[in-house]
């Protein structure tokens, strides 16, 4: 019962005026980035585009404003404070509240990967199915990574902070491959696109520890709202 | 029979709560300054206390959720669920609580509040907010505690706000309300306590009274002080008749200094017992300075000490009297 209305409660902020026009402009970046980096030269095109413009810039900040959103810009406790207040169950709701941003979230960084895929690689391209297919579950694995991992820091800082240092940290630390971008989803995002991976992990490993470190900071800020 | 217990909560400006509640009426007065707010967060499980514990039935509410589905609250800075129109928050807030949503409409009409009901939450104004809020608290028939943060201050008619928590004290509930305004704690009735300095205590029992009355003194001149001091004793506000050195002159302290002169009135009236004047007794203010640090301390040492060994203690009081 609390899981439905947290996730009623995440859906009424989300229908709020702006959400489209979001989504909207992330498409538009992401797919300016691909025309020029088709402008750029075709070959490798599509694989700079997607770690660059889509995922790397594009995709996080989107499910950083999802999440902002579903939490009323504060922090996942006040988020669901409207109806804790009354008896639902504070973990219940959160679970409830991080569904809805996870699957926009999914779903834009899949079909927006793909939309760029098709417009560097070019419709008569003969990889472009194999490619639209592998970015599409790589868009549904990062969505849901980055929507979980931003919902499980909303629980830490003040008004929910921990979002933006989580942000803050993708940006600078997993950028790089050592040990220090392990925790941060960046990193293991670019390893699936084909990119440098972080501490020489396989793809398999890379998502393994995408989705694992999302869950375990989903289950930390669980933890921290309970009280 | 339900029980709420505070021991030496504290929540920001809130230094020190130790109450014990049985069901019943307390008023908290206290002036704009004091965090009457925080107190009803703390009690009604919106925050955990920052320091000491809080039990609602012998559960810490901000930790459950069956605890909080019998607690109906009233927060300063009121927050209706989002949602299309008020109808259906009010309808989310009553799923939450256990309760079928198909309510809403009908507790939206019994407060008198129908115009609202189609309308955005977001476009609501606070005072707005607070009344469907408000509303939504009193139509709680199962709550254990209604804690209430200035219930008279809303849209809602004070005759039906006052009817329905009557109706919540006489089935058995604790009703607590928190009020800077001294009128409305006398129209709210119940027994009296005082928030100062951050801190809020009852000295035990099921009838707490006010603690922090030491300054709040009338000097009454009339025919009969004695049977007027007589008649306070029984006064609902607590009043105090602190003696008289005459027999046409008493001292009296209470809450504020408006209700008390409103009582005073209103009894010797009531009784024919002439009044031929009434005024307000000030003590030099470095005294009442150093009265009322002595006093703040003593209360926080006695709160300290109970938190310690988990007994109640008696708050240090100034000597009453000293300045005169």
């Amino acid at each position: 019962m609390s899981i439905r209305l947290g996730a009623e409660l995440a859906i009424a902020r989300l229908r709020e005026p702006g959400t489209l026009s979001a989504a909207v402009l992330g498409l538009s970046f992401e797919l300016g980035v691909a025309l020029l980096e088709r402008a750029h030269g075709r070959v490798g095109a599509a694989d700079r585009a997607l770690s660059g413009g889509a995922f790397g810039v594009a995709v996080p900040l989107f499910c950083y404003w999802l999440v902002s959103r579903a939490c009323g810009s504060g922090s996942l406790r006040e988020a669901v404070q409207p109806l804790a207040r009354h008896g639902a169950n504070r973990q219940q709701l959160v679970v409830g509240l991080a569904l809805p941003p996870a699957l926009v979230a999914a779903a834009f960084a899949a079909l927006s990967g793909s939309c760029v895929v098709v417009l560097t690689r070019g419709v008569s391209d003969s990889r472009l199915f194999g490619d639209v297919a592998t970015c599409l579950w790589i868009g549904i694995a990062s969505g849901l990574a980055y929507a979980l991992a931003f919902v499980g820091a909303s629980a830490y800082g003040r008004a929910g902070r921990g979002r933006a240092w989580l942000l803050g940290a993708d940006f600078l630390l997993g950028a790089g491959s050592s040990s220090l971008a392990l925790p941060w989803p960046k990193g293991h995002i670019r390893n699936l696109l084909g990119g440098t991976p972080v501490l020489e992990l396989s793809q398999l490993a890379a998502l393994l520890v995408l989705l694992g470190t999302s869950f375990a900071l989903l289950t930390f800020g669980l933890r921290k709202s309970h009280r | 029979m339900s029980q709420a217990l505070l021991q030496a909560a504290a929540l920001g400006a809130l230094r020190s709560a130790d109450l014990q509640l049985a069901p019943g009426r307390y008023v908290v007065l206290a002036s704009e300054t004091e965090p009457l707010a925080a107190l009803i967060s703390v009690l009604s499980g919106r925050e955990p206390p920052s320091a000491g514990r809080v039990l609602v039935d012998g559960f810490v509410p901000s930790a459950s959720p069956e605890v909080r589905r019998t607690i109906a609250a009233l927060f300063a800075d009121e927050g209706l669920p989002p949602a299309r129109s008020v109808t259906e928050s009010l309808g989310r807030a009553l799923a939450a609580r256990g309760q079928a949503s198909a309510r809403a409409t009908g507790l939206l009409a019994d407060a008198g509040l129908s115009h609202l009901a189609e309308l955005a939450p977001a476009s609501l104004d606070q005072r707005a907010v607070r009344s469907v809020a408000l509303a939504l608290a009193l139509a709680h028939d199962k709550a254990a505690l209604l804690a209430l943060h200035e219930p008279l201050a809303s849209l809602l008619d004070s005759a039906h706000v006052l009817r329905e928590l009557d109706r919540h004290t006489a089935r058995g509930a604790i009703v607590l309300a928190t009020t800077s305004s001294s009128a409305d704690a006398l129209l709210l009735g119940g027994s009296w306590l005082s928030l100062e300095l951050g801190r809020v205590r009852s000295d035990g029992g099921v009838t707490p009274r006010l603690g922090a009355g030491t300054f709040q003194r009338v000097l009454v001149e009339t025919d009969d002080a004695g049977a007027l001091a007589l008649l306070l004793q029984a006064s609902p506000v607590g009043l105090t008749a602190l003696g008289a050195d005459a027999p046409n002159r008493l001292e009296v302290r209470g809450p504020a200094l408006d209700v008390t002169v409103h009582e005073v009135i209103a009894l010797a009236r009531e009784h024919g017992i002439a009044i031929t004047r009434v005024a307000a007794t000030v003590p030099p203010v470095d005294v009442l300075l150093a009265a009322r640090a002595g006093f703040a301390r003593g209360a926080y040492e006695a709160a300290r000490a109970a938190a310690h060994d988990g007994v109640a203690a008696a708050p240090i009081a100034p000597a009453s009297g000293g300045w005169r």
